[in-house]
């Protein structure tokens, strides 16, 4: 089992090491930042300083080395842009990400396990179609579109929810953790909570369809995979209950593809949020990652670049140190 | 029940709260009328949902600023947020393009324009209690001007200081001279300050009237650092105008407040909230459902509906920009006036404006918007005419030769005098093409080669625009036409003046103090491009600005958002 641990944590090193410079070189070899940053007002003299100023002619390892050993210092250099360090501006955001990613992978948890289990255990009915072809729509609408809708119908026309921010205007809460759930149940205010949640209901389920019609086929295709197996015909022969057989003996054991997929899909909404966070005017590192792509700032992209694939990797690495757990077959390696 | 199944339903249940708690609690009770917005406050109960604070004018735009520092700003987000908080010695008159008395109550230049003299305001305060004084002043215009002063920050850009006063203290010509228009600063008294310049540049009331020269507090820049403008700044911004920062959160939203010690007129809305919304549709929605009071950047689809909606008010405001087509005089045979003139009167710029522009454009007639002094009005335009262009043509190809395919530069951005470049470089093509002329569309990468291959001489006829920083026709037609950046004559990277009695005309009028007199240099100057077809002005765009029809008081502007007078 230690030695599963320790091969699965050193493997994340060279992957990193190769996100990193994979990042660093793709950014550095595309775009002119001196147009990008001076538009309709480029001149060649001010792209001179531009370059002096940002050392866009060092040679790419030069600039690679600088930059690895800046991070490790915790400096991902300054936003061309608003000249704020990176990281301050990354913990500014990162927090309102979380919380839409993390709030969206509940719900999508919450909605995609029952329906899979429930088409499985009615394989073949109408309940079984029913949940694949709202799985099917879950999977094939655009996050952007869905979001508009929800806005036009949940917020527009019947006024149940507010159709953007983290916060209605006037309302602040003192910052903790930057996820404002947190926030305001640390402060106390219950009533800030229930606002805040209805703020973030809306993201959240427009990120959370395309995670539970993934989950919901992902869960209906690993039972039905486990409830074919020779012990569930024998649990049924010795008459045990069918919910039993479903709940007790065949969800745990469908339970490991289901780990890696919602890691997967939690990694994916982080990176899914971007479409999200642009609809409902969410604060966070996906939409901070896009304006600095179309506006070619190239410490930003590559901050926001890294943090998704950095978190991708941990949550990769997360599941797989959860088989530890879940398969008694790794365990007792 | 088993566990498992317990543990399922807990789980469901735990779902069911979670939407429960967020969709059918009761809505939150109205904010009081006179809630005070600072981080430091407890939290307070938010209004409903789809409704603003009272005393608070809630607009949205689709970006936040980008620093709260107006001398190092660029971008139109920024200065929708400056110009609340920051004053400079002048300021436009409402709703146009003309100068008047702001920090600065009289001025007077010398006869030979190198010095100006400026009376200001007194018994003036910055929001933090120090006084706005020619020291102050002087202050300013030397951090904006010396590398070497301590808040010339070195990685600040300074970037409209350069455009507008073209250089920096001690960067020189290739002939010595000074780079700069400006040469000094200094304070005659407390409430007396003066200009001095290189030479004679008639444009300085209308420079220092825009947003990127109005002051800061100088104990608060020297307090902040270079932190300064930032949300980590301490402080964020101290100007003198009708508004203060009370909070921001960077991309979601900035809180301003009245500064009870303004000299002027106070705001008509207590609190002013500038909410960041990146998307169209979104800002629109909300503006709709009542979140939002006001809003900028309204989707082109949308402006019927927001038209046809009774709760909220369109204003357009008055268009500050232009979109064109640019003949490189350098190549043949866009050399002779008779090519050019086929080209103008092959372009059908009242279908473009009407097929392609959602009533929020106006085909334009010369090469400035009819909003800025200076405009001819006299002056009639290139009509719509095929069989004119025809005979253009003929007369062209008399003394020249056309390439089998004319290398026509196409914009592959959207900018905002031109929505849709591609489809507006198509139907130029098919309107050159009945004429007889053959051209082949580049669209290079805007990023890397478009602007350089224009300004290099690459292309022939190649699309442009431009959008006003001051309401000065020395901004349009002195970029346009004086040579220095010249798009219009270019070989090989050198760049000269399409036209050298229109470029000594217009340095001419840049240097002219009399407003009479400019005048009437560049109303000669509009008609000379227009009968010399210099370039192919097709069109003016205005903006449209989008109210809740509660809201009063906005004066539309070609140059400033200055929501001060909005009420609600």
């Amino acid at each position: 089992m230690l030695s599963y641990i320790v091969r699965r944590v050193l493997a994340v090193v060279p992957v990193l090491i190769g996100i990193s410079f994979l990042t660093f070189a793709l950014l550095h070899v595309i775009g002119n930042p001196c147009v990008a940053l001076l538009g309709d007002h480029f001149t060649p003299d001010a792209c001179v300083e531009i370059r002096l100023r940002y050392r866009l002619d060092d040679p790419l390892p030069v600039r690679y080395a600088h930059f690895v050993g800046r991070m490790l210092h915790g400096d991902l250099g300054n936003s061309i842009t608003t000249k704020r360090p990176v990281v301050a501006e990354l913990a500014e955001k990162l927090p309102a990400t979380f919380e839409l990613a993390l709030a969206a992978i509940v719900l999508a948890v919450l909605a995609g396990i029952p329906l899979g289990i429930v088409a499985a255990a009615r394989h073949n009915s109408a309940v079984d179609v029913g949940a694949m072809v709202w799985a099917m729509l879950g999977v094939s609408m655009p996050v952007f579109w869905l979001g508009l809708m929800l806005i036009y119908v949940f917020a527009f026309q019947l006024g149940w929810f507010p159709s953007l921010g983290r916060l209605p205007s006037g309302l602040t809460i003192p910052r903790w953790s930057g996820m404002y759930t947190l926030d305001a149940l640390r402060a106390g205010d219950m009533h800030a909570f229930g606002i805040v949640l209805r703020h973030l209901a809306l993201p959240a389920f427009a990120l959370s369809t395309i995670p539970a019609a993934f989950i919901a086929r992902i869960t209906r295709s690993s039972m039905l995979e486990v409830l074919g197996q020779d012990y569930i015909r024998t649990a049924r022969a010795k008459g045990v209950a069918e919910r039993a057989v479903v709940a007790r003996h065949a969800l745990k054991n469908a339970l490991l593809p289901l780990v890696t997929v919602i890691g997967l899909q939690t990694g994916a909404l982080l990176s899914g949020a971007v479409l999200t966070e642009t609809i409902f005017a969410w604060n966070g590192v996906g939409r901070w990652t896009v304006d600095a792509i179309t506006g070619s700032d190239y410490p930003v992209v590559q901050a926001g670049v890294l943090v998704f694939a950095v978190t991708f990797v941990f949550i990769n690495l997360i599941v797989d140190l959860s088989y530890v757990w879940l398969d008694p077959r790794i365990r007792y390696e | 029940m088993s566990r498992t199944t317990l543990r399922a339903v807990r789980a469901l249940a735990a779902g069911v709260l979670f939407v429960g708690v967020a969709a059918c609690g009761e809505p939150p009770a109205p904010l009081p009328e006179s809630t005070p917005m600072t981080a430091s406050s407890a939290p307070t109960e938010g209004p409903e949902v789809g409704k603003t604070p009272a005393d608070t004018l809630v607009f949205g735009h689709a970006d936040d600023a980008t620093k709260l520092d107006p001398a190092d700003v660029t971008d139109g987000e920024s200065l929708l947020a400056t110009w609340q908080i920051f004053e400079g010695l002048t300021r436009y008159k409402a709703g146009g393009t003309e100068v008047e008395p702001a920090l600065a109550t009289e001025w007077s230049a010398s006869d030979d324009g190198l010095t100006w003299t400026f009376k200001l305001r007194t018994g003036v305060k910055f929001h933090d209690g120090t006084d706005f004084n020619a020291d102050a002043v002087v202050w300013n215009f030397n951090r904006w001007f010396d590398p070497t002063h301590p808040q010339h920050f070195a990685d600040w850009e300074f970037e409209y200081w350069k455009s507008m006063f073209q250089g920096l203290k001690d960067e020189t010509n290739e002939d010595g001279t000074p780079k700069s228009v400006f040469a000094g600063a200094e304070a005659v008294d407390a409430s007396t300050v003066k200009l001095t310049l290189n030479r004679p540049s008639a444009p300085l009331l209308q420079n220092l009237a825009m947003g990127n020269f109005a002051f800061s507090s100088p104990a608060a820049v020297e307090a902040a650092g270079s932190a300064y403008g930032t949300p980590n700044g301490s402080p964020i911004a101290i100007g003198t105008g009708p508004y203060k920062v009370a909070e921001w959160m960077k991309d979601d939203r900035l809180l301003l407040e009245t500064n009870a010690d303004y000299w002027g007129t106070p705001p008509a809305t207590p609190n002013l909230e500038l909410r960041s919304i990146p998307d169209n549709t979104s800002r629109f929605l909300a503006l709709q459902n009542g979140e939002i009071d006001g809003m900028t950047q309204l989707n082109p689809d949308n402006i019927a509906t927001a038209q046809e909606d009774t709760n909220l008010t369109v204003t357009f405001e008055p268009p500050n920009n232009v979109g064109y087509i640019g003949f490189n005089q350098a190549k043949a045979p866009w050399d002779n006036i008779d090519c050019r003139k086929a080209v103008a009167q092959a372009i059908d710029k009242s279908a473009i404006v009407d097929t392609m522009y959602a009533g929020d454009a106006e085909p334009a007639a010369q090469m400035m918007p009819p909003s800025l002094w200076g405009y001819n009005k006299a002056l009639t335009d290139h009509s719509f005419d095929m069989a004119g262009a025809k005979t253009s043509l003929e007369a062209c190809l008399a003394k020249s030769t056309l390439p089998e395919k004319v290398q026509f530069y196409v914009m592959p951005v959207a900018r905002f005098y031109f929505p849709q470049p591609k489809e507006l470089g198509e139907y130029i093509q098919a309107q050159l093409q009945e004429l007889g002329v053959t051209t082949e569309i580049q669209s290079p990468d805007w990023g890397t080669q478009y602007l350089p291959d224009v300004r290099d001489g690459k292309a022939e006829l190649f699309m442009l625009g431009w959008g006003g920083d001051n309401g000065d026709p020395d901004n349009f037609l002195c970029q346009f036409f004086c040579g220095a950046e010249s798009s219009f004559f270019s070989k090989d990277g050198q760049a000269a003046p399409p036209d050298e009695a229109l470029a000594t005309l217009l340095k001419e009028a840049s240097a002219t103090t009399d407003p009479a007199k400019r005048t009437q240099m560049y109303e000669q100057a509009n008609q000379i491009v227009h009968d010399l077809v210099l370039a192919v002005p097709l069109v003016h765009r205005s903006p449209p600005i989008v109210f809740r029809a509660t809201v009063t008081g906005y004066t539309a502007s070609p140059l400033q958002h200055v929501l001060v007078g909005v009420t609600k």
